[in-house]
């Protein structure tokens, strides 16, 4: 298939671009997950993958997330470098032990003899009724634990340069996608255009207010920019693309420069990324700061189920306005 | 002791300033006499006492406070002097270090309180240092050698602390401004950067004399290093705010300059009736209005003026202005649609012809209300136009007087303006800018002749109403207009 730089791409295909584009470059990488390959996923993302490279290296696996994604760390330990899908971050709670105990701790255990290649892609995120246990929003869990890379992109072209760069990186990395953002278009980059992790992307300028977001959530506060824009106050939106490694200078800078910070998080609050990330902050930059950093995430509840509660339970760009205005002292005309 | 809370004298106040008090702390008042003179974002309002008792201050003059925050309290038996939290500096610390001797402290905030004494004091700590303490600390007593003595522990931080954000202290620390005489307007009377900004622009210059600064201040305000690992290397930190005006010590942290890269210069903060004009502005920006401009006749218009100051008292003669009230009111009566207002996707139309009219004040602009405009003669218009103006100007208007008018007249005629398209006082559909009346030549019949002419311009929200719909507003205002006599029935 080629690539046109210039067509928008949708972000499950700017996926599937990168993972063609690795499968074809490096005989060493291989997928593995469930429903995968004759099914194209459950996502779409690797379609069309199983006809264009066979079933060695599009690997359809039973539903043992625990096993298959040992197995692939056992592979990437030998030499290969796999790719497990994982169909969403709901059921990576079985591999947990192969992940933090093995995949994070191999390679400093063992004196650098071994590494973990491993890339596990997976879904987070709510919003299509899937109630409590199909609707969370993990990156915490994984930005937790030394030894692992996390990555959140947010846009296509993130999508398939950080996945490139994922592939080829020699540690473990997470790689959390959103169930929301698989069909949102836009430009993607071509088959060497990798982007580096650990710099974050400033999304919009502005001087008033920082807003730092990733993933889904980067679009509900470039929205809630736009309502701010017209009542005259300009947020800066960040998105850090990466939390481990953490381009915490960009992040920090702009805080410094706007003096007031509000991070949006679709997961819980409590010891979640918001409240890491604020606490960075705090530490980074409290001389500078005008205002307690303010916080905008998921209820700390179990997702529910009913539309309009889950809606409430939910980040939404309202929330988002309201947070900046009384971040920067000015409530809600 | 019942608290007296910052009233909610308007629908869109926020936040009010105390201007003056009426009575002195610790005096005797009586429910319903005017108490305290509470400036909001509209208009100056005397507030009545809620209950009869002794008066105990806790906003002082000057101070701006949030919709519902405490400024009094009035109640029976009230000690003379401040309530905890407002007394005079030092008075606080003896309190606290007396409390905190143990069982020989001479007061007890804990009987009042109900919170139980423990041996170690940590409730006589807490009762001391919360400002809403119920009962209120007697006057202190004299400091024993004991309670003099430095305390065994320093008091908590939250009696005396005043609340300013990190930014705002490093910014007064480096003008070397004292806190104390900063008023705080953020959340919960926090100091912000603003506040103290606003002090370093109204305080003579010279704040800090040329080298004063040692350099040990000057390497303390290099701000914090960053925790080792967070990855942010101290060089990388950018000066608070932008451009700084020259300093004798090169500024680690110098005077902010914010939103934006403008230029020093002599800085004053907006007041809160600039504040509001600021943001109505604003929000009139986002309608999409057009404005249709159409010169009239008004020969007949000042003959007839001229007619009615032979036949009204001086405070009833109507100004040009006052005659376009009146057209205004008269067309808009019989075309309610151009008093139409959007709420979201509805059109409501109001139940009365509410005419504002755009005043001219000291420091801004007030768009007083003529209510039912409409049902009201050319001298009733024009006497309390009058009122309104003179009262505007004295900052007298009650809030209700500046609240929803549904059409505006705004005139620059008097400076000699010929025309002009006046901003859409929202959420109004549409205002009226009123031009001079001068003598200009005009064609009638084939020959050119002077006549008085006047241009008024309709600037319509096009969301509410259509080119050809405010054509037909404006003809019949002109058509009224040039026909004088149709304005007195």
């Amino acid at each position: 298939m080629s690539t046109d730089p210039a067509k928008p791409v949708a972000y499950r295909d700017a996926l599937n671009q990168a993972l063609r584009e690795e499968l074809t470059r490096d005989p060493d990488v291989f997928l593995l997950g469930e429903d995968i390959a004759g099914f194209d996923g459950a996502f779409k993302v690797t379609r069309g993958l199983l006809a264009e490279f066979g079933p060695e290296r599009v690997v359809d696996t039973p539903i043992t997330e625990a096993g298959f994604t040992g197995m692939a760390i056992g592979a990437a330990m030998a030499g290969l470098r796999p790719v497990v899908e994982i169909m969403t971050v709901n059921f990576v709670i079985l591999a947990m032990d192969q992940i933090v105990n093995n995949a994070a701790k191999i390679h400093y255990m063992f004196g650098g003899q071994a590494s973990v290649p491993i890339v596990i892609r997976m879904p987070g995120g709510a919003g299509h009724q899937l109630s409590s246990q199909h609707s969370q929003t993990l990156d915490a869990w994984f930005a937790h634990v030394p030894g692992l890379k996390v990555v959140c992109p947010s846009t296509p072209e993130d999508a398939k340069g950080l996945l490139k760069t994922a592939i080829r990186d020699d540690d473990p990395v997470i790689f959390i996608e959103n169930e929301g953002l698989y069909g949102k278009k836009g430009p993607v980059g071509g088959p060497d255009d990798l982007i580096p992790f650990g710099q974050a992307a400033v999304r919009r300028a502005g001087t008033h207010c920082t807003v730092i977001a990733h993933s889904r959530m980067v679009w509900v506060a470039l929205q809630a920019a736009e309502e701010l824009a017209s009542q005259g106050i300009e947020v800066e939106v960040i998105d850090p693309r990466t939390f481990r490694p953490l381009d915490l200078d960009t992040l920090a800078s702009s805080v410094r420069r706007t003096g007031h910070a509000v991070v949006v998080d679709e997961g819980w609050p409590e010891y979640g990324i918001s409240a890491g990330l604020a606490t960075l902050l705090y530490e980074a930059c409290f001389d500078w700061l005008d205002a307690p950093i303010g916080r905008v995430t998921c209820a700390d509840v179990p997702m529910p189920y009913a539309k309009n509660l889950e809606q409430a339970a939910l980040p939404q760009p309202a929330d988002v306005v309201a947070a900046v205005l009384a971040n920067i002292g000015q409530g809600v005309a | 002791m019942p608290e007296m809370l910052m009233p909610k004298l308007s629908d869109t106040m926020e936040e009010g300033t105390v201007l003056h008090w009426f009575k002195a702390d610790g005096d005797q008042v009586a429910k319903g006499e005017p108490l305290v003179e509470i400036e909001t974002d509209k208009a100056t309002m005397t507030v009545e006492a809620p209950n009869d008792g002794t008066l105990a201050i806790i906003a002082q003059e000057g101070d701006t406070l949030d919709v519902g925050a405490p400024i009094a309290m009035i109640g029976v038996g009230a000690p003379t002097g401040a309530p905890t939290g407002v007394e005079p500096p030092g008075t606080r610390s003896t309190e606290i270090a007396s409390a905190e001797d143990g069982p020989a402290a001479p007061n007890k905030d804990t009987v009042a309180t109900g919170i139980p004494t423990t041996d170690d004091g940590t409730a006589d700590t807490i009762a001391a240092a919360t400002p809403t303490a119920a009962a209120p600390v007697p006057p202190p007593a004299p400091p024993t050698p004991a309670a003099a003595a430095p305390p065994a522990r320093t008091a908590p931080p939250t009696g005396d602390r005043i609340p300013a954000s990190p930014l705002a202290r490093n910014i007064a620390a480096h003008h070397g401004i004292d806190l104390a005489t900063v008023t705080g307007t953020g959340p919960g009377g926090r100091i912000v950067k603003h506040d103290v900004e606003a002090v370093i622009a109204g305080a003579p210059t010279g704040v800090e004399p040329p080298g004063t600064r040692s350099a040990e201040s000057a390497s303390t305000e290099d701000g914090p290093a960053a925790p080792s690992g967070t990855g942010v290397p101290p060089s990388s930190a950018p000066p608070l705010g932008g451009a700084a005006p020259a300093q004798p010590v090169p500024p680690k942290l110098p005077p902010p300059v914010p939103r934006g890269d403008w230029p020093a210069g002599r800085r004053t903060p907006l007041t809160k009736l600039q504040k509001t004009i600021s943001r109505r502005m604003t929000d009139a920006h986002a309608v999409p209005d057009f404005t249709l401009e159409r010169d009239i006749d008004t020969t007949a218009l000042e003959a007839a003026r001229a007619d009615l100051r032979v036949a009204l008292p001086e405070d009833q003669r109507p100004s040009l202005n006052d005659l376009v009230i009146r057209a205004v009111a008269m067309a808009a009566r019989e075309r309610p649609d151009m008093l139409s207002r959007l709420d979201g996707d509805d059109l409501v139309v109001p139940q009365s012809v509410d005419v504002g009219v755009a005043v001219s004040v000291p420091g801004g602009l007030i768009v007083p209300v003529v209510r039912n405009a409409d049902q009201k003669g050319v001298p009733q218009i024009a006497a309390e136009v009058r009122d309104l103006a003179r009262r505007g100007r004295a900052g007298e208007l009650r809030p209700d007087e500046l609240e929803g008018s549904a059409i505006s007249v705004s005139n620059l005629g008097m400076f000699g303006v010929d025309r002009f398209h006046a901003v859409i006082n929202a959420p109004e559909a549409a205002i009226v800018g009123v031009g001079r009346s001068v003598e200009r030549p005009v064609v009638v019949d084939g020959h050119v002749v002077v006549r008085e002419v006047m241009t008024l311009t309709l600037s319509v929200d096009h969301r509410v109403a259509y080119g050809a719909e405010g054509a037909t507003f404006l003809a019949r205002i002109a058509e009224l207009l040039e026909h004088p006599a149709a304005l007195l029935v």
